[in-house]
């Protein structure tokens, strides 16, 4: 497989990003994702928004919400003013309190998860690591995707609470991820009805 | 003319917006007509003219379709192949891990 030339035919990564961001995936140090927020374009795909209301339905069937940073997950095409009602966001550990906690309960298994984490190399998970705007690194969870009001994205970014933007590269792992967890292709064990029953 | 089909900018562009347009197309990416019976196609990756009546415009409408479909899968594929190529290390959470960091996700709801 040429990895080049797959980025260049896939009309996703402009030609002349090609090079470099091939170079950078195979950094294995990922400083290169985050950066500060735009200030050419105040709604960005991939941007880290600070204390926004995430939302999850826990096993008894209650819906529980709090404050956490947290990814965008829609297109900038559909983060434009009243272009949208509803914004879908993926909440964003603190590395630090995450590596915590998993270390906490066995060890071992912590490690081996934790370097593949790190190596950006779980599927649910994009690992961000330690920059000015998250000092203590980050986890975005592309488990707990849920959906809020755009209204109350608004006011986040009214009331500057943008954290972070993706980089050029960075953008790209973030779609790259989104494809392998959400739209990668079905194994062909699996079999569906060919048609519909109408 | 009929113009019943034509949308013009992208399904991902910010300015993107339907017109009613002309039959027998499905999609211009990047299209940009102007007033005056000139219409002009000169942006996105798959087609490039301009158009100067009716009759040929209709014409052209079916090609661009025809292009675009092929580069679109073409481009899909290609997509695909850099994805699984560049992630072939990346795997699913063990059952440990999804464990693990649910609990650690409800912790912070306590």
């Amino acid at each position: 497989m040429d990895l080049e030339r797959a980025a260049r035919e896939s009309g996703v990564v402009r030609p002349e990003h090609v090079t470099q961001l091939i170079r950078s995936l195979k950094l294995r140090d990922y400083r290169w994702i985050v950066c500060n927020p735009s200030s050419a374009e105040p709604r960005l795909q991939g941007d880290l928004i600070l204390q926004i209301p995430v939302a999850v339905i826990d096993p008894a069937g209650k819906a529980r919400s709090r404050n956490l940073t947290a990814m965008v997950l829609n297109n900038a095409c559909d983060l434009q003013s009243g272009r949208s009602e509803f914004i879908s966001l993926a909440p964003v550990e603190d590395f630090s309190a995450f590596s915590e906690a998993m270390l906490n309960k066995d060890r071992d298994q912590a490690r081996q998860y934790l370097n593949s984490l790190q190596a950006n190399q779980i599927d649910e998970l994009l690992y961000l690591q330690r920059s000015p705007q998250l000092p203590n690194g980050g986890v975005v969870r592309f488990d707990l995707i849920s959906s809020l009001s755009a209204t109350v994205y608004e006011s986040a970014i009214a009331g500057s609470r943008r954290l972070a933007s993706l980089t050029q590269n960075g953008f790209y792992l973030l779609l790259m991820k989104l494809t392998h967890f959400l739209a990668r292709p079905e194994s062909a064990e699996i079999v569906r009805d060919s048609q519909a029953q109408l | 003319m009929n113009l019943s089909d034509i949308r013009l900018g992208s399904l991902g562009s910010r300015w993107g917006r339907r017109l009613p347009a002309v039959s027998g197309f499905n999609e211009i990416i990047g299209a940009q007509i102007t007033l005056g019976g000139v219409a002009s196609i000169d942006q996105g990756p798959f087609a490039f003219g301009a158009i100067a009546n009716p009759i040929e415009l209709q014409f052209q409408t079916h090609s661009i379709t025809a292009r675009y479909s092929d580069e679109y899968q073409s481009n899909s594929l290609a997509w695909l192949a850099f994805t699984r190529e560049a992630l072939k290390d990346s795997r699913p959470m063990t059952d440990w891990e999804r464990k693990a960091s649910a609990d650690f996700f409800w912790s912070q709801f306590d």
